[in-house]
């Protein structure tokens, strides 16, 4: 018995009339495979566009001085960096002011691609880089000088207060969070001894040979993080949306097994026993749920496909701020979700099989 | 004749020694189970979705009031603007007078930024900031702090904290004021930067008039309100945010959309499923002169008592876990992502009225389709 006449066994009743009732659970299975890469495109595509955004501004991991030292890091693979609030002379604005030792590296690597600066100009030490909150609040440009001073260095009983002229070497949009009302400068800027903490950053996990020393688990990580679980919890419904279709298929194919119990022992007699159907039918079912789950994708990437070209389909994609992301075939979660998914349905089709055993107890299959 | 058709139509358990009877009992019962799980998870991700849209909406009236009011012309505003708008207004109104502020506070070498709001009265103060107290009290002679502004500047109820006004050259001001209360909204923004305290501790740092006026009022219906003064409701003020818990509409919707489907069509193939197992009664009723309406009649019937039973099922479960969810809190949040620690849940009864009678059409509409393309050609 090959795939063939095993498909058309299951799928056509005993006139030869294909069985109405498989076409509910197929649509059910469609349905339910198009929620979750649906899902998973639009949680891609709020992911991809916060997790750019975030790594663009933040480095992933830090670790302390005591670290470095105790495992012998180079001090070179990280750059040391330090936070402290500084408010910006004649304007009654405070703005967390963030500060790195290599800040030449961290603009070249991060912050770049998202700022506004002149290329033909280097960054110099008195340089700084303000969000676009900062810029528009203060009406500020590249190029121009600003004068800042921190309040915790203030001396209470002098008065003094100690400003800081810096240049604004660029000026960068990140629209997430807090971000913009930031400023980003070299440490030296910061006027910090020895007595503070630095941190350590990095984002390659080599370079601490893959330990995880802590992470920079500031809110906007606890964001990302919050995003992960969201998406987590939506692939549960999704994928119950594919369990209840497969109780729908399981349903159907016990009744069609209970239909043909007469071929089955006819089948037997002949030499197949269960085990050699139920292997040739959960293969059958792997490739017809593979089917399915394949059209999903595409539906899901075609759809995408006509709004980004022809603006179709708004009513579904409209309301996103985050245009989804297309579903790629290579994408390791893809091929989880989808081994996942064509095990289910395979198993839960399959399974009515071994009914015939409790069944006919008289015939040993 | 009708009557006992119906009876053997529509019983569910027709002989439990019964072969056939018992694979259809089976395939009954397990049809109303997915039905009822369904609706089970319809109802939690409802329940979940609106249980975050409203505790964000409360949270933010609870702080901010609905409706704040400021000069038009970037002015301060007077207590001859209070008495003008109160009088458009019944005495049991509220309506807040504030005043705030941008200082420095400082505790021994730790320094912050903050926004600080100042009241006339802790009791006639319209923000509920006293429901998220964690320690300490409110009154007239203290300020409050958030939690992580607190733990950011290592004080405690009781503590000292010096606060600082500073222009360009010098210290303009400077007090020192006293911890009465720790809040913790879940807001970051707030639990960091937000000061709360009576005008006259901060008299040094404002002036006699007010920065705008807060009221839950809809002072927006008052022309001349409208017209004199800049009126912002709570949602204008923080469109971000309430765009932000709209973001996760349009998935869940469609999830729940498409469970709902499934659930119909669950439905659906346990109709052919019986149609095929009872295919040769069938074909003896028709003989006996019963026509497919009548017959289909019975089973569209079958099929929203089976509707109807999964719902009762379904609703009484899945009310008893959010009451039990809503009570004990064993689902645990990070606060500060979610603006909550537990699992935020709002329970409507009403969704029964939308849900089942919902159903019910898309069932009716969905079978007579059914109907007439498939089971007249197929079927019997």
């Amino acid at each position: 018995m090959n795939f063939k006449h095993l498909f058309i066994f299951f799928l056509k009743d005993a006139n030869g009339k294909p069985k109405i009732s498989f076409v509910y659970s197929f649509i059910g299975l469609l349905i339910g495979s198009y929620s979750v890469f649906m899902i998973m495109s639009i949680m891609n595509g709020i992911q991809l566009n916060f997790t750019e955004k975030v790594n663009s501004y933040h480095y992933k991991y830090y670790v302390d001085e005591i670290i470095i030292e105790k495992e012998l890091y180079d001090y070179n693979d990280f750059n040391a960096g330090y936070e402290k609030i500084g408010s910006i002379n004649k304007s009654e604005l405070y703005a967390k002011i963030i500060g790195f030792s290599d800040f030449n590296k961290y603009f070249s690597l991060k912050i770049s691609k998202l700022s506004s600066y002149n290329n033909n100009n280097s960054i110099n030490e008195k340089d700084i880089l303000i969000g676009k909150n900062i810029a528009s609040n203060l009406n500020l440009n590249v190029g121009d000088k600003i004068s800042i001073f921190y309040p915790s260095d203030i001396n209470i009983a002098s008065s003094f207060i100690d400003n800081m002229d810096l240049t604004v070497y660029g000026i960068y949009d990140i629209d997430f969070l807090d971000f913009n009302n930031n400023i980003i400068t070299g440490i030296n800027n910061l006027n910090i001894t020895n007595d503070h903490n630095l941190k350590y950053y990095y984002d390659d996990l080599y370079l601490t040979n893959n330990k995880e020393y802590m992470k920079n688990n500031i809110y906007s990580n606890l964001i990302i993080d919050g995003l992960k679980l969201e998406k987590k919890v939506y692939y549960f419904f999704a994928l119950f949306a594919i369990i209840l279709s497969c109780f729908m298929l399981f349903s159907t194919m016990i009744l069609s097994v209970n239909e043909k119990i007469k071929q089955f022992i006819v089948l037997n007699i002949l030499g197949m026993d269960i085990n050699k159907i139920a292997r040739k039918l959960f293969i059958l079912n792997f490739l017809i749920s593979s089917l399915i789950i394949l059209l999903a994708i595409n539906i899901v990437n075609v759809s995408l496909y006509l709004y980004e070209q022809y603006n179709y389909l708004n009513i579904i994609y409209k309301s996103f701020p985050f245009l989804p992301g297309y579903i790629s075939f290579y994408n390791i979660e893809t091929i989880i979700l989808f081994l996942i998914m064509t095990v289910i349905i395979s198993f839960f089709s399959t399974l009515p099989l071994y009914y015939l055993d409790r069944k006919e107890k008289y015939v040993k299959f | 004749m009708k009557i006992s058709l119906l009876k053997i139509f529509l019983s569910f358990d027709k002989d439990r020694n019964n072969r056939k009877s018992k694979l259809s009992l089976y395939l009954n019962n397990f049809s109303v189970l997915i039905t009822v799980l369904s609706i089970i998870f319809i109802v939690l991700i409802i329940s979940v979705n609106d249980g975050f849209k409203l505790t964000i909406n409360e949270l933010m009236i609870s702080l901010n009031g609905k409706y704040k009011i400021s000069n038009k012309y970037n002015q301060k505003l007077t207590d001859n603007d209070f008495n003008s708008i109160s009088s458009y207004l019944s005495n049991e109104t509220l309506i807040s007078k504030l005043s705030s502020k941008k200082l420095i506070v400082k505790n021994r070498n730790l320094s912050e930024p903050v926004n600080i709001i100042a009241f006339s009265n802790h009791e006639n103060f319209i923000n509920k900031i006293k429901d998220k107290l964690i320690s300490g009290k409110i009154s007239n002679d203290e300020i409050i702090i958030g939690q992580i502004l607190a733990e950011k500047l290592n004080v405690n109820i009781g503590s000292q904290l010096i606060f600082m006004d500073i222009n360009s050259s010098s210290i303009k001001e400077v007090d020192i004021l006293t911890v009465g209360g720790i809040f913790n909204t879940n807001i970051p923004n707030y639990d960091k930067y937000i000061i709360y305290g009576n005008r006259l501790l901060f008299e040094k740092f404002i002036d006699t008039h007010y920065d705008y006026f807060l009221t839950n009022y809809n002072i927006k219906n008052i022309d001349f309100v409208k017209s004199e003064y800049i009126v912002s409701s709570i949602y204008e003020l923080n469109d971000n945010l309430f765009n932000w818990l709209e973001l996760y509409d349009t998935p869940i919707k469609m999830l729940v959309m498409f469970i709902l489907i499934i659930c119909i069509f669950n439905i659906l193939q346990n109709n052919f499923l019986y149609i095929t197992s009872q295919r040769k009664n069938l074909y003896i009723l028709k003989t006996l002169g019963l026509n497919n309406v009548y017959i289909y009649s019975i089973i569209i019937f079958r099929s929203l008592l089976s509707l109807s039973f999964s719902c009762l099922i379904a609703f009484i479960v899945s009310y008893s876990i959010l009451i039990i969810e809503s009570n004990m809190n064993f689902i645990k949040l990070p606060e500060y992502v979610y603006f909550t620690n537990i699992l935020p849940i709002s329970i409507d009864y009403t969704l029964i009225l939308y849900i089942f009678p919902f159903m019910t059409l898309v069932l009716l509409v969905i079978s007579i389709f059914f109907y007439f393309n498939f089971i007249k050609r197929y079927e019997f």
